[in-house]
């Protein structure tokens, strides 16, 4: 099999692209959809309880059925995620700017930031609880905490990454630290900074549920645990279905903006 | 210890050393109230006088994650190797597995609970669903890894596909399995955690939600700190095997 991919292209190039973007549509669509059949026959003729398995079918009818709702309970979730997201960003390229002023700064800090970020950070949910109320705040702090180190730590890797004769060159036409930052390090470090944003944004959405699993009385996660309490396995994975789609969305947003980037940067 | 180390060493431990005298000095002064924030020393006093209960909690908890991150580890890199040998079916199944590792699976905890039950069985279960998926992409993805004229010279001097696949694709694969453990292991005990919160029957997310809803925020925050020691444990066990691992195979 591998062998005749490999020739093809040499026998007749157009022919051969045509059939391989092909089978790489068709093959994982046609996986996911055996997937889903499979689940739905197991569902129907095992004759499992619905609060056990609900056929894919179930899930849709849950997900139609209660459409408003859902979608109600998503657009608190959705905005914790992306507000969070925003602060961590900001907070991350900050800091991680900072730590290229000064040599020291980075020294002292870069460390200690390396071994909170070890830690299971999603465990700290319930002390930012107690602190901030089991409010929007409280889960703002969650996302932002949660979303900081990715971005961060991929920043400081991408402001290293700049081309040490460039800055010295720049730095010996007198340009100033801040012009540097901005027009050398920034620009090298954003294939970086897009790889952590990457990371970040699914972290902020996990960290909004679990804050809303702990405490909430709105939300997606809210929603979830709700439904599990009310044995309603379809509607919890109705809303999971949603959640999937604006966590998938939000990625989707970053990896265009990432294309975007690219194009100006002629690459 | 070299210069080097000792510079590199010596000015994080100062402003970690500086950050806590200055906590304590702001909680002492009555600058921070202490109900919210307790100053370090009173964690510490707490940590002590309830270290026996915070390691009997961190037991199921240390052991859950493990178990959790060994079966994903198991499951994550067999799978990937059986992937990984058919090209039709890397082509079908990854996306799908690209899927499930962007989506937030922690939300399915509450599924997860009804399927499993409440315990430490079940909380192990769902640290291996959350764990399984970063080792299960570093794998695919290492061992597509290796440059495809290494396999093609192999191949025309009539090396075996199981020989390939042993000298040349698993050892350019094994760097990106590792740092796939590394990011999975962080997943296991954040899995674990959350069983722990959602069921709440025992180890530290039990400790450390049971003293959230009573304001007892020294205790949280000890048991915070021993989670921290946990979760670094099991991080440091896998950088252990990696070094132990890459060595076996660079002596070759």
């Amino acid at each position: 099999m591998a062998l005749a991919a490999e020739t093809t292209p040499e026998v007749g190039p157009t022919a051969g692209m045509g059939f391989e973007r092909l089978r790489t549509a068709v093959l994982p669509v046609a996986f996911a959809a055996a997937l889903l059949a499979l689940w739905e026959a197991i569902a129907v003729l095992g004759g499992y309880p619905k609060v056990i398995l609900p056929a894919p079918s179930d899930v849709l009818a849950a997900l139609l059925g209660d459409f408003g709702e859902i979608c109600r309970q998503a657009v608190p979730t959705l905005r914790d995620t992306l507000t969070g997201f925003a602060l961590a960003t900001v907070l991350g390229i900050a800091l991680a700017g900072l730590m290229t002023f000064s040599r020291l700064l980075k020294q002292a800090i870069y460390p200690l930031i390396i071994v909170i970020q070890l830690v299971p950070k999603i465990a700290w949910t319930p002390l930012f609880i107690v602190w901030a109320g089991i409010g929007t705040p409280a889960r703002l702090a969650i996302a932002t905490f949660i979303a900081f180190f990715p971005i961060f730590i991929a920043m400081v890797a991408g402001l290293e990454s700049t081309d040490g004769s460039l800055v010295r060159l720049c730095r010996s036409l007198t340009a100033t630290p801040w012009r540097i930052f901005w027009q050398v390090r920034l620009p090298a470090s954003l294939p970086y900074l897009f790889a952590g944003l990457k990371i970040a944004i699914t972290l902020a959405v996990i960290g909004v549920i679990v804050a809303e699993f702990i405490s909430s009385s709105e939300g997606l996660g809210f929603m979830i645990l709700k439904s599990a309490a009310l044995l309603r396995t379809d509607l919890i994975l109705a809303a999971i279905v949603v959640l999937c789609v604006v966590g998938l969305a939000c990625y989707g947003a970053i990896d265009l903006g990432e294309r975007a980037v690219r194009r100006w940067r002629g690459e | 210890m070299s210069e080097t180390g000792l510079r590199r060493l010596v000015p994080p431990l100062a402003t970690a050393a500086l950050l806590l005298a200055l906590w304590e000095m702001l909680s002492r002064a009555g600058a921070i109230n202490v109900r919210l924030l307790p100053a370090p020393s009173t964690v510490w006093v707490t940590l002590a006088r309830s270290v026996d209960v915070l390691l009997e909690q961190a037991l199921p908890t240390f052991w859950g994650a493990l178990a959790g991150m060994l079966l994903a580890a198991l499951l994550g890199i067999a799978l990937g190797m059986a992937v990984s040998l058919s090209r039709t079916l890397m082509q079908a199944i990854y996306p799908t597995v690209v899927f499930f590792q962007l989506i937030p699976k922690v939300a399915l905890a509450p599924v997860f609970l009804i399927w499993f039950g409440t315990g430490w069985t079940a909380n192990v279960i769902f640290s291996v669903f959350i764990a399984f998926f970063p080792v299960l992409v570093a794998t695919i993805t290492g061992l597509g890894a290796a440059p495809a004229h290494y396999e093609s010279l192999c191949r025309s001097l009539t090396m075996s596909r199981l020989k390939i696949f042993l000298k040349v694709r698993l050892p350019f694969a094994l760097p990106y399995i590792f740092s796939g453990l590394r990011i999975g292991v962080t997943f296991a005990v954040i899995g674990v955690v959350l069983g722990e919160f959602i069921t709440a029957q025992a180890g530290l997310g039990y400790i450390i939600l049971f003293s959230a809803n009573n304001f007892e925020t020294s205790l949280l925050l000890a048991a915070i700190l021993l989670l921290c020691g946990v979760g670094i444990a099991l991080f440091g066990f896998f950088l252990a095997l990696e070094a132990i691992v890459l060595r076996l195979y660079d002596s070759r």
